[in-house]
Formats: C-alpha cells, structure tokens, sequence
C-alpha cells in the first residue's frame, strides 16, 4: 500500500476512527495490529523479519542492561547483528540484481531471482542499534512493554521511510495519554496539505516537465538539459521525500504522535556541514551521534589539538562512506558518500583559518554565494548518487561535449515555487507559518492546492512510488 | 565545585580554544553554536574537555547544540553530571 494513494487515506481515514473510538489502553494494542496489516500489504515475509528482529532487541536489551557494568562488550555482538543483518541484506540484494542481469543476457530470458531486503528495514534497524546503544551508555532503559516496543518498531506512519526516531524520546510518547487539541489537529492538516503539495504538484510536474532520461541519456541532450536534468531532480528527490515525511508527520499527528521533522529547508544553508544537518535530519543525527562522535572523540583524547589531522580526516569519511553505503551497496554510491566526506573535509580545514566573529551575521550577497555553493556541490554529488560510475563519466564528458541551447524554463519555474515555498516558512521561522494567515486567505490557499493536487496526480505521468531507499 | 567555578573554566576554554579570541566578553546566554560562531563539529572537543577536566563522561547523543549551545546551558549540564543526576 504507497503512502500516497487513496487505498492508503481510507486505511488512515478507518484506522483513526476506530483509534478514537476504543479506549485509551486499547489504543497502542491497535496501532500495533493496524501497522502490522499495513506491512503485511506490502508482504508478509516483510512482517515476519520485523517481528523476529522486534524480538530479538527487545531480549537482547535486557543482557546489554545486565553485563554493561561488566564492560564485556556484549553490546557490539547485538549492534554486529543488526548491522550485519542489514550490510548482508543490501550485497546479496545487490549482487542477485547482477547475478540476475548476467543469467538474462547469457540466456536470452527472464529469470526471478529475489532476495528479500524488506522495505523500510535499513529504518528500523537504525532504531534497534541506537536503542541497544543507549542502554549501554545508560540513556535509555529497555522496554518491559513488549507491545510498546513493537509498536515503536513498526508504527506505520514512519516504518517505510521514517523518520528514524530514537527509543528514549519515542517510547515516553507511546506509554503516555494522547492528547489531539485543536492546535495539534490543524497543525497536522497543514503539513499533510503542504506535504501533498511538494509531493504530488511539485515532485509531480517535474517528472512530467523533464524527461526521465535526461541524466542516463546525455548523448540525446543539450548541455543544458543536463544541467536542468540535473537541477530538476535534486529537487524533486527534495519534494518528493521532504513532502513525503511532511504527509506522515501529519498522519501521525491525528494519532496524538508527534513524528521528528527530516528538513530544514536545506537549500538555504550557509554551507555544506548545515545542509548536512537540514538534509534527512534524522539519519544525520544518528549518524553524527553513534558514529561521527565516536570517532571524532577517540581521536580527540589522544590529541585534543583542532588540527590533530586523523580528527579532521577520518570521522567525516567514515560517516559519509556509512551513509552512502545505507542507502546501497553500490560503488557510485560509495563514491557519492566520499565525495561528501571531502566537502565536509575541506570545510572543516577552512575553518580552522576562520576567525570566530560572535553573533556575526554574513551580509545578503555572501549568504545567497554560500547558499549557491552548497547547491552546486550537492548536486555535483547527486552524479553518483543517481547514476552508476559509467553513467556519471559519459554524464560528465557530454557535457562538455554538448552544445549550449536555451532550456525549457518550465520546471525552473517550479523550482522557484519550491523556493518560494520554503523561503515563507524558513523567513518566519515557523514551519507552521500559513496558519498564521487569515481564515479566508488559507481556507483559499487550501482550496487551491486541493485542486492542484487532484490535477496533478491524475496526470499520467505523476510519481506514485516513493523512490528513496 | 561551584556553577561560577564550571563557567569559569568553560569559559576560558570556549575563549581560548574554540574562539580563539581571549579578549572576547562572551556572556552566559549567548549562543556558540546554534548561530554558526562554532561550527558544530567542534561539540567532540568541549566532549573532550569536560571528560578531562571534570572527569565527567557525557554520552554522544546528549552532546548536541540544543543542549550545549552556550556556556550557561554547558556548566548546567556539567552540574547535573557531577551530582549524579545523569
């Protein structure tokens, strides 16, 4: 069942009824049956490798709280398997779809070969080693409440594509009374609303304005149409995932559950270390908590010096090379996350020439150069993340073989509502700015993305599937 | 220890090792982090520092710019890890 989709509105619409109506200590019991049905649309191996690795953690929690005061390291065995589990999962999935390919070509015929990598699994898997992780550094406590923690695992609003929340903040929430008031329910509307509009309308219109081979088939383009190809898909990757995470915060928020926010507008940072902390913030974190931290703080306490060079060096490597290999055990995506290990690398060496001016503002120009740089550099990064190292080569070399055309400014319109879109909420600071406008004024603006929002999905070519990992 | 003693000493090292800038008045509430004057990264090493000097062992995930993000909020923290509270 997609996340966008009216099957999955009449799920959401079903389920919220009968949440409301059953009493309060029935509630989690339901989500947890109604999260499991929603998975088990998807298949019903997918639910079952969730409920072994529900139970494992759950078990395993207890020993990690039992032997950390022993410092046996018992810990790194459950982390070890949960990211074991995952790094096997992603090559053998890789290297069937190549193994698969080679019997196709070789044969002359189609051949089925799966390996069952569940969707959503990289997300919870996440949660489950930050859950053991905490408990050893005596942040957390296991959960007595196997059905809490279960729930934790496979609530649906944020189980195919998260956000990765942390147990110690998720669990308080679920073991407390839900409370739905007035400011919560329209705050949920909105970002359902404004969620579908970057979903549906402006992921939607650039699939249908760019071809969708404009990156894999540059011989059959202008340069320009590789550079707005290019353009065009960071930022319907943007809408689509940002509107995405916006739809199920707001699902979540009829339940009473308040999800993380994932982006912070990220095409307004000031440089390329805060895209990283507005670009799929939950994944950031984790990544800055249990790995980037662990590493820079090791290498700290042999040399507390800012320019001990293995601090400066090894910690963002090894971060973007994890995240790059998260989302695919695949070379380009290798390369795609040492690319933005280097960018935060030289980063980091500047600023050790910076002088630190306090409450120091930059003027205009130098934001919009910095915000423009942080966006040529990411996008330059999205070559590998989006096409195979053959493909971003022959990518590369035709654009500087290619002529020069005037584009289709179309999707560059799009873009600036993107923009724009952003720019309202990022200039106020408050996500939940257009609830600050008239009653008449919204009540128009909702109207009116009703109606794009029902043109546009019903477009051929608008996106129906979520496409990040 | 007292909490003027911990602003202190945090004081002197956010001056002289992350500011570079001994002269500075930096005051209790203003933000190092959250406004760019630091950049983040730099959290490892006031970790680091307050392992060392106060032998206090603040977990990763608790080493964020919401908690820490200026010098009152760090020795507040400091406080609470020496007497136990977390």
């Amino acid at each position: 069942m997609e996340i966008v989709s009216l099957q999955f509105a009449a799920f959401v619409l079903l389920s919220l009824l009968i949440y409301y109506l059953l009493p309060g200590r029935w509630q989690n019991r339901f989500l947890l049956l109604a999260s499991y049905y929603f998975y088990i649309t998807w298949s019903w191996k997918y639910a079952l490798a969730l409920l072994l690795v529900t139970l494992f953690n759950y078990a395993f929690a207890f020993l990690v709280e039992r032997e950390r005061e022993r410092k046996t390291g018992l810990v790194w065995i459950g982390v070890a398997l949960n990211a074991g589990g995952l790094i096997g999962l992603l090559f053998a999935d890789e290297l069937t779809q190549t193994l698969r390919i080679w019997l196709e070509n070789a044969f002359r015929g189609e051949f089925e070969l799966n390996i069952l990598l569940p969707v959503g699994f990289g997300y919870y898997i996440m949660e489950c080693i930050s859950y053991l992780l905490d408990i050893q550094m005596k942040i957390a406590k296991p959960s007595r409440n196997l059905e809490t923690f279960a729930l934790y695992l496979a609530y649906f609003p944020k189980l195919i594509s998260g956000p990765i929340e942390r147990a110690r903040k998720f669990l308080p929430l679920l073991e407390s009374e839900r409370i739905l008031d007035n400011q919560l329910f329209s705050r949920s509307l909105m970002l359902i609303l404004v969620g579908l509009v970057q979903n549906t309308i402006l992921a939607g219109l650039l699939s249908v304005l760019v071809p969708s081979n404009t990156l894999t088939r540059p011989q059959d383009f202008s340069a320009t149409d590789q550079i707005l190809g290019l353009l065009t898909f960071g930022f319907f990757l943007y809408n689509q995932f940002a509107g995405y995470t916006k739809i199920v915060r707001g699902i979540s928020g009829l339940f009473g559950i308040p999800l993380s926010k994932n982006f912070n507008y990220p095409f307004f940072s000031k440089d390329f270390s805060d895209f990283w902390k507005r670009w799929h913030i939950s994944l950031s974190e984790w990544l800055r908590d249990y790995i980037y931290m662990r590493l820079s703080r090791a290498f700290l306490r042999r040399n507390p010096s800012r320019k001990n060079l293995p601090n400066l060096f090894l910690p963002p490597l090894a971060t973007m090379l994890a995240s790059g290999l998260w989302h695919g055990a695949r070379l380009h995506l290798i390369l795609w996350g040492l690319l933005n290990g280097v960018f935060i690398i030289i980063e980091n060496v500047i600023n050790l020439f910076r002088k630190a001016v306090p409450s120091a503002r930059p003027p205009w120009w130098r934001s919009l150069l910095n915000q423009g740089i942080v966006i040529t550099l990411a996008l330059g990064a999205a070559i590998p993340f989006q096409l195979s190292i053959p493909q971003s080569k022959a990518f590369l070399a035709y654009l500087s073989l290619n002529p020069w055309e005037l584009p289709d400014f179309r999707p560059l319109g799009v873009m600036a509502a993107s923009l724009l879109l952003d720019w309202f909420a990022y200039r106020h600071d408050d996500e939940f700015v257009f609830l600050r406008l008239r009653r008449g004024l919204q009540a128009a603006l909702a109207a009116l993305a009703m109606l794009g929002i029902f043109i546009v999905y019903n477009l051929q070519n608008a996106p129906t599937t979520f496409i990040y990992p | 220890m007292n909490r003027e003693m911990v602003i202190a000493k945090v004081r002197e090292f956010t001056l002289k090792e992350l500011l570079k800038n001994p002269e500075y008045d930096l005051k209790e509430d203003e933000p190092l982090f959250s406004n760019g004057t630091i950049d983040s990264f730099a959290i490892a090493q006031l970790g680091v520092f307050i392992e060392t000097e106060f032998g206090l062992y603040i977990p990763d995930p608790e080493l964020t710019v919401e908690n820490m993000d200026t010098i009152g909020q760090i020795a507040d923290r400091i406080i609470e890890g020496l007497n136990g509270n977390a």
